[in-house]
């Protein structure tokens, strides 16, 4: 199914803006974030889009909700979506927008599990390193996983890297089993 | 007989005393003549009826005596031949016979290392068989052992890692970046 053309526009407008400061895997991420939050309560977007309330209270809602949490550049697309009461396919431009980051540039989307929450220290290493070795801005989301009993899980594309407490002790396992 | 002799002798007597010189030797012409008429009979009587015919059975009976004597030559060579011939063939069956013996020897021989080989080779087969089976056995029950070790190990570990503290998670993920990095 073909997507929306005010959709396609501008999602590549935010890439394309936010490639010209450098911060695409933020956009991104935040992106993300906001798609999962209103995956979750969906009674929100609804909300956002009622057209019995006038659009500037209900874009006033919106910006109160988002409050400093995303980049701006995320914050004045999410109003734009709402305008042309697009706000329900924000996973649609989502998947538009990453879309457009891996082809437009080196950016490249990056899942990480763990076993505790990701200290933001640990977190710019981790971006650091990911950046140097994918040679463009890696963006990733990190997600808590207790059953990897600890270390870290990075996906990103066909590449993984898993250095997880739980697939030491498979190897070990495996190790002695052979 | 006397009388004659007496005439003999009375006739050889008036010859001796008619003279010459037969008479002389007291031999009587006449007596002598007719003597040698009735030698010279007899002596035809006896070639005619008596020397030829002995002479011609004697040649007929030397001829077949010659002739006996061939055949019996010939009957002995034939024995001979006969003997020979025996030998020889009786020479030529006991090659054979013997050649078939060593033939029979021979195959009963391939026989028999066949046979010998065929248990051999049994033999190794059941042998390497059992050892096979015994070495399967033996790496099940202890591939087994491993898995059951292992999963001991696993499940401990397991459940020592889910107990861990904030330090130690810290030093995980300490870790693993680290790794990245050498990744």
């Amino acid at each position: 199914m073909s997507l929306p053309r005010q959709i396609r526009e501008v999602s590549r407008a935010l890439i394309e803006v936010a490639t010209e400061k450098g911060v695409v895997a933020e956009v991104i991420l935040n992106l993300k974030q906001v798609n999962s939050a209103l995956l979750t309560s969906p009674d929100i977007a609804v909300s956002l889009q009622d057209q019995s309330v006038p659009l500037i209270e209900r874009q006033e809602a919106l910006q109160t909700a988002l409050k400093d949490a995303v980049h701006i550049f995320v914050k004045n697309a999410l109003l734009e979506l709402q305008r042309l009461q697009l706000l329900n396919h924000l996973s649609s431009f989502t998947e538009a927008a990453t879309s457009y980051a891996k082809s437009l540039t080196d950016y490249q989307d990056a899942v990480i599990y763990s076993a505790v929450k990701l200290e933001e220290e640990e977190k710019k290493r981790i971006k650091k390193i990911l950046n140097k070795k994918f040679g463009g801005e890696v963006g990733f989301e990190e997600r808590l996983e207790p059953g990897i009993l600890g270390g870290l899980i990075i996906e990103a594309g066909d590449w993984r890297f898993d250095s997880s407490l739980k697939e030491q002790i498979n190897q070990l396992k495996q190790h002695i089993s052979a | 007989m006397i009388a004659e002799t007496t005439n003999i002798v009375g006739e050889a007597t008036q010859a001796a005393a008619s003279g010459g010189a037969l008479g002389s030797l007291g031999i009587n012409l006449k007596l002598f003549i007719a003597q040698l008429v009735n030698f010279g009979i007899v002596v035809l009587v006896l070639w005619k009826w008596v020397f030829t015919p002995l002479t011609q059975a004697m040649q007929k009976r030397t001829e077949e005596i010659e002739i006996g004597l061939e055949k019996s030559l010939q009957a002995n060579k034939k024995l001979e031949e006969a003997v020979t011939e025996k030998e020889k063939a009786l020479k030529s069956a006991r090659a054979e016979t013997h050649a078939m013996i060593d033939e029979a020897e021979k195959s009963a021989d391939l026989v028999r290392q066949d046979k010998l080989n065929q248990t051999k080779k049994e033999i190794e087969k059941v042998t390497e068989e059992a050892r096979t089976k015994l070495n399967t056995e033996r790496q099940n029950t202890l591939q087994a052992l491993q898995h059951d070790v292992a999963e001991m190990v696993s499940l401990a570990v397991s459940r020592v890692a889910v107990g861990l503290d904030e330090k130690t998670q810290r030093n995980l993920v300490d870790k693993a970046i680290k790794e990245l990095e050498q990744a």
